[in-house]
């Protein structure tokens, strides 16, 4: 690459004195609290200790934790599942499961780690904690439906692991009929309704979303100025508000189908079974981008704070998770290439499946670019951001062969897929969702947790998971089916390969639990801004107090603006270059060696 | 438990013409990807090592963005994407256009829980098995009783979606690869799609059958599996129903603990064989040895062997029973040949009833097997 | 973008939420709020029309004996009581906004009280249709069975039998279809068009009962004095927002489901009547 890149922008400049709180980048840290005073600053944790105030609170931050524990569970549940599955698999003939368990134990690992871990988690935790941090504001826009949403879920979630365990649902994630409406012999309408339920929480989490980002910026935030995150996040919400919905009715329509045998899928009657297939896929596609596009939001977060430089290039990044959600609701018939979809019509989806990859294409480049010229130090987010990145380029380019139309029809239903999914949903969003708990731990609870072992656990799952995948990228190419407990026994060895990865694995997942926990009793107390981060959320304390900030917060400049010259003696120089108007053109950043 | 005993297939066989066809435009997009992977990875490894800090006086590089960048990264990866949309809808297109050579060998399958029910074009049936013929292209349809299937072979590259209440299909020419080896070759069948409890049994075979070897195998004579019957509605397969009907097993069968020794010889894996006669000569066994010697049996004593086996004139069998009969004869293998049971009464229009043990029969001689 | 303020009234207006900064905002984020969530339900419905937009394609025919065999009369009565009830949900905005109690209450009350006509006139063509026997499931009759049938209907035409495609034509019959069963259409294809027509009607029901529990609770609280405080008109305005979304699903539910197939004005009125009781003796 050449020498750097400058871009011209017009800065307002503000008629009164910045106040201490006031988001000016590279600023020498306001004093830490001392001890004493430590003591007596309420924050959001320590205000109120009674039960009563946890489980009515409004403040968007205690939600944040209650969905942090709850998400923390309910992963611990389709973990298990996960570890059944690749338990069962190490023998041809299944080693520990019969036909029937096995095929409940992976639409339990597929439903529970798609609704109840992966959709709601960066929302749910990172999102409602920070995006009013983010965006300056006291709260989220509803603080009443923020709290109904979260109930609505954790019932909901409940119900559904209920109908799981009791029963079971042995259907496969994607609810096909006629299976799912007239032969599956398990808890089909229960489940179906318990991801109704769930759904509803996505719908009114999304809406507080969007209205937070819309009307609650503090004053200087405009949309060129909010963190990538929250650009992400509001993307996540369009897609959840437009796809939910349809995901809704098609399981009432699918309920309807089971409970009173005859319905609009049946292919007695003259329906069609491939209408469930495309009302599923409208909103599943879209929701593969839902689970996503918080995990690269968190990405740009990271990877600028640890290599302490500017996102390259904002627009790009911006535009591109927009253009990500848009395009994604217009790809979904790439799941049905096979279904007897019609031949002009897969051509369609084939072609926007392509025009979908790139955006994506584009933020991996611009976060390498990120990386060039920076000064990057290995924290544990940070190895969570490059493994991101690592592992998913791999993903998003597995997904090519599947979205080109010939090169599907060896690889659809086999395990190729199941590897394709996995390193973009656990190697990309799971990495990112730690990347994100780990980067903003100190910022939640206050602690520093150990910087060994959360670098060391990091490598484990990296390292664990690639292992645990790749072997299934070739089994599925030799055409090993997926959802087979028993198999050929030529492919064995794989299978094998991929069970010892996957312990290594779980080993890494369980590793957080301890460190992170033992953080809370014994990690040193984190202050404002251990990691020297721009972003509103780092210029309050930690954990933050009740409404956030002291006073409104206002703001000036861009964000990641890392290594500009001391913020203060940027003021000034803006400062003496007002025009009449206030405004002043000004070249930022020329070969600034700060 | 451990199959270490082989070593694991790393690449599937290319059976068919479409494998070929559609390896090419795998590996192409292998290639695209994996070099546009190889440079993001050593981009960022070059990244991490030369950026890594060192000391507390390093300082970062102000850098914003470049559209001129920015361009270049999205129409490149985009005019890649676009050549494998291009180059798959041509695969696509060879794919699921079956041309007339193809629909003009239709095969049929249904799918149901949990077993497929293939029909080849002229009327065998069989559970779970296909066998074509090598370099002839066919027509495969399929649909569902129940739920949705889907009917894959992967050493064909293909598979398709069975849908209960419509039809769907593929084709293939199906191919040798190197590892054939006498003119018959044995392929996965896979139910693709997840359709209950049994859908990884739904499992079954693909035959890839030489010429000469599916001619022999649509009469009934070659059988690509072990199984003892020949292939249903096959020549064989009827001869084989009227070999039971004409009560030929009551004297050749198989001998079980219990039975008397038999009176007739075996017919396992005759065809071919030079047999010999009680006068001293000696013939091929022929189509029309057979047929002789179930037309006219005293034409052809074997040695050891007495003369009470009936003659089945036209009455009894027709030409064509004679046919299916001399087919299911010619694919007996060892072990074939039915046992009796205590219901087998004597054979038609031959000896006494009583013939069950010593068969005194008018100018015969005595003697052992 | 973060103020916006729209006309507002001036004197007693109301408190503002904690995490607000000032009133405008508040009634923006709220109405925001309100709009964000219609375009959810638009999507809801919007599946449900697709989809039956399709079987319609298919199987045009037949959806227009499906439809020819709905009572169109409570239909047309219905929409206009919801068109009414719109009306007078947006009067009460007006009396919440200038502090008219009263007026309020009255309009909210005359709300309620149109769509609960509405659900109760809805029940009415559920038990007509249920005694009319257009239950989907249960079509392939025996032989014999369809015999039977036929022979019982000759001594009483009114007899239901639990068997779709048999009530089915009993009931186009008595409505004057032209088609032919079996040569222009397939009763058992018609059943699709039902589901439809139960589930979009359902679903319909079960939002409209969720706005009048809404619309009561509103009441309450007008009642208690609740709405003193003028600036909270914003809830009247958003609730009634709601309930035009469901007026307006109800405007595409009506041409799609109920005229696909033909109904004549005489039709309507005789089915209407006989929906309140008033029927010329062919009443079930």
């Amino acid at each position: 690459m050449t020498a750097t890149e400058t871009q011209t922008e017009t800065i307002r400049v503000a008629t009164t004195t910045p106040g201490p709180l006031d988001y000016t980048p590279q600023m020498v840290p306001p004093p830490e609290p001392t001890d004493a005073e430590d003591a007596t600053r309420k924050n959001y944790l320590n205000y109120d200790y009674s039960l009563f105030g946890w489980l009515f609170t409004l403040d968007h931050k205690r939600i944040a934790l209650m969905y942090l524990a709850a998400v923390s569970v309910f992963f611990l549940f389709g973990a298990i599942a996960a570890g059944l599955i690749r338990t069962n698999l190490i023998t041809p003939t299944g080693a520990i499961l019969e036909l029937d368990q096995y095929n409940k134990a992976f639409t339990a690992h597929g439903t529970i780690m798609l609704f109840l871990f992966l959709i709601p988690v960066i929302p749910g935790v990172l999102g409602n904690f920070l995006i009013p941090l983010m965006v300056g504001a006291k709260d989220m826009a509803f603080p009443k439906l923020n709290l109904a949403s979260f109930y609505v879920w954790f019932f909901g979630a409940l119900f559904f692991v209920y109908q799981l365990l009791v029963g079971g649902l042995d259907t496969g994630w994607t609810l096909y009929p006629p299976y799912s409406s007239k032969y599956s012999h398990t808890n089909v309408l229960y489940a179906g309704l318990g991801i109704f339920i769930t759904g509803f929480s996505s719908i009114l989490t999304a809406i507080n979303i969007i209205a937070t980002v819309h009307k609650m910026r503090c004053p200087g935030m405009t949309w060129g100025r909010l963190p990538l995150f929250v650009w992400a996040m509001y993307a996540t919400s369009i897609i959840q508000l437009l796809g939910t919905p349809v995901l809704a009715v098609t399981v009432v329509m699918l309920a309807i189908e089971r409970l009173f045998g005859v319905g609009i899928f049946d292919p007695s009657i003259g329906g069609d079974p491939l209408l469930f297939q495309h009302m599923f896929w409208f909103y599943s596609h879209p929701a593969v981008y839902i689970m996503i596009l918080p995990g690269m939001g968190v990405i740009n977060e990271v990877l600028t704070c640890f290599s302490r430089k500017n996102i390259f290039g904002y627009k790009a990044v911006a535009w591109s998770s927009v253009g990500i959600a848009l395009v994604g609701f217009l790809v979904w018939g790439h799941h049905m290439f096979l279904a007897g979809q019609g031949y002009y019509l897969s051509m369609v989806f084939a072609l926007l499946t392509m025009l979908v990859a790139v955006p994506s294409a584009i933020k991996v480049f611009n976060w390498t670019a990120t990386l060039y010229g920076g000064v990057i130090t290995f924290s544990a987010p940070m190895i969570f951001a490059l493994g991101f990145i690592l592992l998913f380029t791999v993903g998003g380019l597995t997904g090519l062969f599947l979205g080109t139309l010939g090169s599907d029809i060896h690889l659809h239903d086999t395990y190729f897929v199941i590897a394709h999914f996995h390193y973009t949903m656990v190697g990309g969003m799971m990495f990112a969702w730690q990347a994100g708990l780990h980067f903003w731990w100190p910022k939640i609870t206050g602690r520093l947790y150990s910087d060994f072992w959360s670098r060391l656990a990091a490598i484990v799952m990296l390292v664990g998971f690639a292992l645990t995948f790749l072997p299934q990228f070739v089994v599925g190419y030799l055409g090993m089916p997926r959802r087979y407990p028993n198999y050929p026994p030529e492919f064995q060895i794989y299978n094998v390969l991929s069970t010892a990865a996957a312990y290594v694995q779980g080993l890494g997942y369980a590793m957080p639990i301890f460190y992170l926990t033992a953080s809370l009793f014994f990690g040193k107390k984190a202050g404002n801004n251990p990691y020297r981060a721009t972003g509103l959320e780092w210029q309050t304390n930690s954990p933050p107090e009740p409404h956030n900030f002291p006073e409104t917060p206002t703001v000036y400049f861009q964000p990641y603006e890392y290594g500009v010259k001391d913020g203060l003696s940027v003021v000034e120089k803006l400062n003496s270059g007002t025009k009449s108007d206030g405004a002043q053109t000004k070249t930022v950043g020329a070969t600034s060696d700060h | 438990m451990f199959a270490f005993m082989e070593t694991p297939p790393i690449l599937p066989l290319q059976a068919s013409e479409f494998a070929r066809q559609y390896d090419l435009l795998f590996w192409y997009t292998m290639a695209v990807t994996m070099t546009g992977g190889a440079v993001v990875y050593a981009l960022l490894i070059y990244c991490c090592f030369r950026f890594a800090k060192r000391s507390e006086a390093d300082r970062p590089m102000r850098i914003l963005g470049s559209t001129k960048l920015e361009l270049i990264w999205t129409v490149i990866p985009l005019f890649f994407f676009l050549s494998f949309f291009v180059w798959g809808v041509r695969v696509w297109d060879y794919a699921i256009n079956p041309p007339k050579e193809a629909s003009d060998r239709e095969y049929f399958a249904v799918g149901k829980q949990w077993m497929w029910k293939v029909q080849d074009p002229e009327g065998l049936r069989h559970i779970n098995e296909l066998t074509v013929k090598v370099d002839t292209p066919m027509k495969m349809t399929g649909t569902s009783e129940d739920v949705i299937h889907d009917f894959g072979i992967p050493a064909f590259r293909s598979k398709f979606d069975v849908v209960p209440g419509r039809y769907t299909a593929a084709w293939y020419i199906p191919r040798f690869t190197d590892k054939a080896k006498g003119g018959i070759e044995t392929h996965h069948l896979f139910c693709d799609q997840y359709c209950g409890q049994g859908h990884s049994q739904m499992v079954g075979k693909v035959h890839v059958l030489s010429a000469e070897n599916y001619e022999n195998w649509q009469a009934g004579i070659f059988r690509s599996t072990d199984k003892k019957k020949p292939v249903d509605g096959s020549p064989a397969w009827q001869g084989r129903i009227l070999f039971h009907k004409l009560q030929c097993n009551g004297c050749h069968f198989n001998q079980q603990v219990g039975d008397p020794s038999p009176k007739a010889p075996s017919l396992e894996m005759i065809a071919g064989t030079v047999r010999e006669m009680a006068d001293g000569k000696r013939f091929t066994a022929d189509d029309q040895y057979i047929y002789n010697a179930i037309r006219n049996p005293s034409m052809h004593i074997r040695t050891g062997w007495q003369a009470i086996m009936p003659a089945f004139h036209i009455g009894l069998a027709t030409e064509n029973d004679l046919y299916n009969l001399t087919q299911y004869i010619k694919s007996l293998r060892n072990g074939d040949l039915p046992y009796r049971t205590d219901k087998s009464p004597a054979p038609i229009g031959g000896a006494p009833k009583s013939s069950q043990g010593t068969a005194p029969a008018p100018a015969t001689k005595e003697g052992g097997k | 973008m973060t103020t916006d303020n729209a006309t507002v009234p001036e004197t007693s207006y109301g408190p503002v939420a904690h995490h607000f900064n000032n009133m405008g905002q508040q009634h923006a984020t709220v109405r925001l709020g309100m709009w964000l969530f219609l375009v959810t339900e638009i999507l809801f419905f919007g599946a449900a029309f697709v989809a039956y937009t399709a079987y319609r394609i298919w199987y045009p025919k037949d959806f227009e004996a499906g439809s020819a065999a709905l009572n169109a009369g409570i239909a047309s009565v219905n929409t206009f009581l919801l068109l009414i009830s719109s009306l007078t949900v947006t009067l009460a905005i007006r009396c919440a906004y200038v502090g008219n109690r009263k007026g309020l209450i009255r309009n909210l009350i005359l709300t309620t009280l149109l769509g609960t006509v509405f659900l109760g006139l809805k029940a009415r063509e559920y038990q007509l249709d249920y005694v009319e026997g257009l239950i989907p499931g249960n079509v392939a009759l025996t032989k014999e069975a369809a015999e039977n049938v036929l022979r019982a209907r000759a001594d009483n035409p009114n007899l239901v039998v639990n068997n779709f495609n048999e009530n089915l034509k009993v009931v186009l019959k008595h409505n004057g279809f032209q088609g032919v069963p079996g040569k222009d259409y397939d009763p058992s294809r018609v059943q699709l068009f039902f589901m439809f027509y139960y589930g979009i009607t359902g679903l319909h029901v079960l939002h409209m009962v969720i706005g009048l529990g809404l619309l009561s609770w509103q009441i309450v609280l007008a009642m208690m004095g609740f709405f003193d405080f003028k600036s909270r008109y914003i809830y009247v305005e958003t609730l009634s927002l709601y309930w035009h979304f469901v007026d307006m699903v109800w405007m595409f539910v009506l041409p799609l489901l109920y005229l696909c197939g033909p109904h004549t004005f005489g039709q309507a009125v005789e089915q209407f009547k006989l929906a309140i009781g008033l029927g010329s003796g062919s009443g079930h």
